[in-house]
């Protein structure tokens, strides 16, 4: 059997860190050699104990208070080095950040963590939050390439359609989402730009193609595209709704998706 | 080199699931990478699973401890939260990941998963079908498959 090596262990390190890995590798050593021997192991000492550090359960290093993050709603603490990582790891993921601590379930908002957050995260969380209130309404573009402006579609009266937009003023139709077609109906003017064979402009249609190519899925909620690299096909989207990979429907309770082409392609490869 | 710069954590991660195995775990770094995992799993008593051995694999990304750690049945298992792939369908794997939890955590979970099978969130969508039509039936189906691939031998 090749004897394991551990570059790790070649690396320039501080005594204690020095010590620690020494420690390791003799654990590892041992248990790849033979089955489990219980290895005594001198819990490390708390480094620091006698000054006034924590550990962070999550870097597990030893930080003095003035590192430490806590927010006024739940007790916990960790770092704000980790806090800041956890910020910026959750926002490419979802919308709404919480406290790392598990089923605490306390959301943290930007103004609790300004001082240690980077800008450029500051800013995404910022996006984010402003996205996610306008998901909770109906959310519109408008339609016109040099403006696409967002705002909230308050629905008001029952079938008007015809909305000005708030940034360029131009009156555009907020269900067929072009510029306003007059005083034809929506369905009249679905129908005669189908026969016309217009479908979106062009930037529109090749998304579309790069999706279809790429296998990408739309959520149904807030139809972004989403790309699936590993795991299994329930998805949670960012703005926490759940769909299905493989068939693109909403999962729920009785999601039955037997169109599974998803998975032949996989299983083909 | 996939094992300079690994963070402090994952040492101590490592050091405790070797010194203070969970009960029915195990999960050893492999020779070359200390970020792959080989993970085995004992079928928990009183499930359809018990007495069988599972061998799983788990890796440790880039962004281990702000991404969770990627696991992966290895043997073939009857149950309607995995796949044929070994992919596991669970809420800590995907966006309730905390940093706050752990390897060790990640693996009780699967184990608990074991456990209590949640046909309501199916990933294979035939098992769980199964599950709920005929429990009794799947449940023997799983026995047979524990026997079949994950006696050890």
């Amino acid at each position: 059997m090749a004897s394991p090596s551990f570059s790790i262990f070649q690396h320039h390190l501080s005594d204690e860190n020095y010590a620690e890995e020494l420690q390791l590798q003799e654990v590892i050593t041992s248990s790849l050699l033979s089955p489990p021997i219980k290895i005594p192991i001198h819990p490390s000492p708390t480094p620091h104990s006698s000054t006034s550090q924590v550990l962070c359960s999550i870097c597990t290093d030893a930080k003095s208070h003035s590192q430490m993050f806590t927010n006024r709603v739940c007790t916990h603490t960790f770092c704000t080095d980790c806090i800041s990582k956890h910020i910026a790891a959750k926002l490419e993921v979802t919308m709404a950040v919480k406290c790392p601590e598990p089923n605490c379930g306390t959301v943290l908002e930007p103004e609790m963590c300004g001082s240690f957050v980077p800008k450029r995260v500051l800013e995404r969380w910022a996006d984010a939050l402003f996205e996610a209130m306008i998901l909770k309404s109906k959310r519109l573009n408008c339609p016109f390439k040099d403006c696409g402006a967002a705002m909230i579609d308050e629905g008001d009266e029952e079938g008007v359609t015809a909305v000005e937009c708030g940034s360029c003023w131009r009156l555009f139709c907020a269900e067929c989402r072009v510029g306003w077609h007059g005083e034809m109906e929506c369905g009249e003017f679905q129908r005669l730009r189908k026969e016309a064979g217009v479908s979106g402009d062009k930037d529109d249609a090749m998304t579309v193609k790069l999706a279809e190519n790429k296998k990408w899925r739309r959520c149904p909620h807030c139809k972004i595209y989403v790309e699936k690299t590993v795991g299994c096909v329930h998805i949670v989207c960012r703005c926490g709704s759940e769909f299905c990979y493989s068939c693109g429907g909403k999962w729920g309770g009785a999601h039955a998706c037997r169109g599974s082409a998803y998975e032949r392609t996989v299983h083909r490869r | 080199m996939a094992n300079s710069n690994l963070p402090r954590r994952i040492i101590k991660e490592t050091q405790r699931l070797l010194s203070e195995p969970a009960p029915g775990i195990s999960a050893s770094p492999s020779e070359d990478n200390m970020r792959y995992f080989n993970v085995m799993i004992l079928g928990p008593t009183q499930s359809p699973y018990e007495g069988g051995v599972f061998k799983l694999e788990l890796f440790l990304p880039e962004e281990y401890p702000m991404a969770a750690p990627k696991v992966r049945f290895l043997t073939k298992i009857y149950h309607p939260n995995i796949d044929k792939l070994g992919r596991i369908c669970l809420d800590i794997l995907k966006d309730k990941w905390s940093p706050a939890l752990q390897i060790r955590t990640v693996l009780l979970s699967i184990q608990a998963l074991l456990s209590a099978p949640n046909p309501d969130d199916p990933l294979s969508e035939n098992i769980a079908k199964h599950w709920k039509t005929n429990e009794a039936e799947a449940v023997e189906t799983a026995k047979e498959w524990t026997r079949l691939y994950a006696s050890g031998a």
